[in-house]
């Protein structure tokens, strides 16, 4: 530091409290205004939904007087929700098959989509732009259409593998028999969401500066070592937002099993947690039970991203120390 | 900062106040509003042809005009009318098969009109009025009926030589020959997501799935005639003799049309709807109705399905309404505007007249067959008295999973029977009804 900055020092730390009180009403009003809109309608559509329904679980529905028809009437039932919902081996079943058909789509989804973004940002890789956009396009295909496609591509009757199976004389598969139903509907979530996470670890590689990999090629570096140890390190964020992205949507995997269950019997109506929820408050007229199911699984689904976030942070702080 | 939010807070609040303030209009006190004004009534229905029945009403009087909107089909409005009811809006009408109208007394939603409409209880079977007569009140008024028959393809049986089932034995035996003709041919199906299927056949061989007395329930899903029911067709399905495709499914109208699907047990309405029309339009006209097969010689048979239409405990104008209703659903004008629009098969004894003087439209299954007429009347005659429960819906999606899952993993049918059981005897006893 020069002299003239110390001289200069003494005269801005003796510069009046008076000033520092004066400070709150000087800052910036802008931004908070900007985001209120967005704040309040968080708070309309999200943060009050999300009390009344934790409001609606401690309630229940009775019959109030004797005979045999009487009228529900809404009361106070306390924890009594929870307990059904928690005591139920429905829960316990349908969290069974959500996890099988959680280690079968998040790891194929990110490993690959990290596998395609790699090879299109491989130096000599050809055909990228038309590449990117064929592995994108399913994406934009919305969840229920491509469900009710894939249904007809697995059912025995309109199915063209089994079509292909039956001129080869080979015997014809059921893929949405109680063996195959979890795994096709892992396939039509993959195909669906392979595209999307590719383009998020695709863009965070092109963000990655070129000179790291010179550096790193005049190091002796194979790209094979490259994508190991250089590329995949650096878009950890990106592949943690991926994995984030991922985990919820498993958890809440609804559309696809729902379009799904007209054609088949393997898939009950309680196949995953968020279809009980759905029928326990629709088909059942029983939104008291629903909404205690619903809440216990944000609070699940909230426990494991906050898990998975806490697991990465961990493993990053370790790395920089 | 604590400024901001104490702001945006009570921003907030306000605006939901405000909102809540704006409710709906509470329902008039004044039930029988004055004869002289003009009285709109609007009527929620998936039937397509609803309009036109409800247009004839229009025309033939001008003081109520009653309007028809279609909100989606069976457990769709089910919910919907569930939660407009209860937020204080919905419609005046609305139709409800019958094993719905339990469930929308207890919910609140159907209005007891049994002051409007005694009149129009001679006009039925009693077994159709019991399914509208809930305790002391009336619930609805019974429109269509389904009572169980057995449909089958005339032309294939004369083909192949195969005579008409008359016992469940006889059909059992018919399966299996039938599985020797062709290996991709089948007797029938069982419809695996049906449970009023179920329950009829069930109600055939003596167990009612409910019955009620002084106030306090009886719930036979699983145990008695209803385990005879489950092992005879655990049978079928184990031994491929039966398929298991729902109708109005892909696979199944792939096999109607195809001709590997020779036969049916169902409810009327295969026979006087449009399924087979809408499934496989090229074999309209082939196919032919029976009595439905029984245990013993005199078995009743039940219904599977046929709606009723109830009158909302929001409607402005009950009586208006249920006027309407007891026009179509019990006067001659009435039924025959029904069965002229929708061909549906109707409930009262003046519309099986009206039914029995209509020849078929050539879209009808069996329009061909002769004795149509004949044989539909005497089915109707046949029938039994059933109830439903309150919790009819927690039933059937209990059924349908448990079915569901003893035909993919091999179970017993009966184990899914007293897991249906089961699951509604502890939901009625936890929503505070009395159980035996």
């Amino acid at each position: 530091m020069s002299v003239l900055t110390d001289e200069k020092l003494p005269a801005a730390a003796v510069a009046p409290p008076r000033a520092e009180r004066r400070r709150p009403s000087r800052r910036p009003r802008a931004p908070y205004a900007f985001v209120l809109p967005a704040a309040l309608l968080f708070l309309a559509f999200y943060l009050i939904p999300l009390g009344y329904a934790i409001y609606l679980s401690f309630r229940g529905a009775k019959v109030s007087g004797g005979g045999g028809y009487g009228t529900r009437e809404e009361t106070w039932v306390g924890l009594e929700n929870y307990a059904n919902v928690l005591t139920d081996p429905e829960l316990l079943a349908s969290l069974g098959r959500l996890l099988q058909y959680g280690l079968i789509t998040v790891p194929i989804t990110l490993g690959g989509a990290l596998l395609i973004a790699l090879l299109l940002d491989a130096p000599r890789a050809r055909f990228v732009t038309a590449s990117r956009t064929a592995i994108f396009a399913p994406y934009a295909v919305p969840g229920i259409i491509a469900s009710i496609m894939w249904g007809f591509l697995f059912l025995p009757s309109t199915s063209p593998l089994n079509a292909i199976l039956k001129s080869f004389g080979l015997p014809t598969l059921n893929l949405l028999d109680s063996s195959w139903v979890i795994g096709s509907l892992a396939n039509i979530a993959i195909w669906g969401a392979l595209g999307f996470n590719m383009i998020i670890l695709y863009t965070a590689l092109r963000a990655v500066p070129m000179e790291i990999y010179d550096s790193a090629r005049v190091d002796g570096c194979s790209e094979w070592q490259i994508a190991w140890r250089i590329k995949i390190p650096l878009i950890a964020p990106s592949l943690v937002l991926t994995s984030l992205f991922s985990l919820i949507a498993t958890l809440q995997v609804y559309s696809e099993p729902t379009t799904l269950r007209p054609l088949t019997s393997a898939i009950t109506s309680t196949f995953f947690p968020l279809m009980k929820v759905y029928r326990d408050a629709f088909t059942n007229d029983q939104i008291n039970a629903a909404a205690a199911m619903a809440v216990v699984i944000t609070v699940g689904t909230l426990v494991a991203s906050l898990g998975l976030l806490r697991l990465v942070q961990g493993k990053t702080n370790g790395d920089e120390r | 900062m604590k400024k901001m939010l104490t702001t945006v807070g009570s921003v907030a609040v306000l605006a939901l106040a405000l909102t809540s303030c704006a409710g709906g209009d509470a329902p008039s006190d004044n039930p029988d509003s004055s004869s002289q004004e003009h009285v709109d009534l609007t009527w929620w229905t998936w039937w397509g042809t609803a309009q036109d029945m409800a247009d004839k009403y229009n025309a033939s009087q001008d003081r109520v005009t009653v309007t028809v909107e279609n909100v989606g089909g069976g457990t769709e409005q089910f919910t919907k009318l569930n939660q407009a009811v209860r937020a204080g809006e919905g419609p005046d009408l609305a139709l409800a098969e019958y094993q719905w109208l339990p469930s929308y007394l207890t919910a609140g939603v159907a209005k007891d009109i049994s002051e409007y409409v005694d009149e129009a209880k001679g006009e039925y079977n009693p077994a159709i009025w019991n399914l509208v007569q809930l305790g002391d009140g009336v619930y609805g008024v019974p429109l269509d009926q389904a009572p169980m028959l057995y449909i089958y393809r005339a032309d294939l049986f004369e083909q192949y030589g195969l005579e008409v089932p008359t016992t469940w034995d006889e059909f059992a035996e018919l399966a299996a020959q039938v599985r020797t003709i062709d290996p991709e041919m089948y007797l029938s199906t069982m419809p695996a997501q049906d449970a009023g299927w179920f329950a009829g056949l069930s109600a055939q061989a003596g167990a009612q799935w409910f019955s009620q007395k002084d106030g306090v329930w009886d719930v036979t899903i699983a145990g008695g005639a209803g385990d005879k029911v489950a092992d005879y067709w655990d049978g079928l399905v184990k031994d491929d003799l039966v398929l298991t495709d729902q109708y109005q499914t892909t696979e199944f109208n792939t096999r109607m049309a195809s001709g590997q699907l020779l036969s049916l047990p169902t409810g009327s309405w295969f026979a006087t709807g449009m399924s087979v029309f809408n499934g496989a339009p090229d074999t309209v006209g082939t196919w032919a109705i029976a009595p439905l097969p029984t245990w013993e010689k005199d078995d009743k048979v039940s219904f599977q399905g046929g709606s009723a239409a109830l009158v909302t405990t929001v409607s402005k104008h009950p009586k208006e309404a249920a006027e309407f209703l007891t026009w179509l659903g019990s006067q001659e004008d009435g039924q025959r505007a029904m069965i002229e629009a929708g061909g549906n098969f109707p409930a009262s004894n003046p519309g099986l007249d009206v039914y029995a003087s209509i020849p078929l439209s050539e879209q009808r299954a069996a329009y061909k067959q002769e004795d149509f007429h004949e044989i539909l009347t005497e089915v109707a005659g046949n029938t039994l008295e059933i109830t439903w429960a309150p919790n009819t819906t927690i039933a059937f999606s209990n059924y349908v999973d448990e079915i569901g899952r003893a035909i993919t993993s091999g179970t017993s049918f009966r184990d899914a029977l007293s897991k249906t059981q089961a699951a509604v005897v502890a939901d009625l006893e936890s929503s505070g009804f009395d159980v035996k």
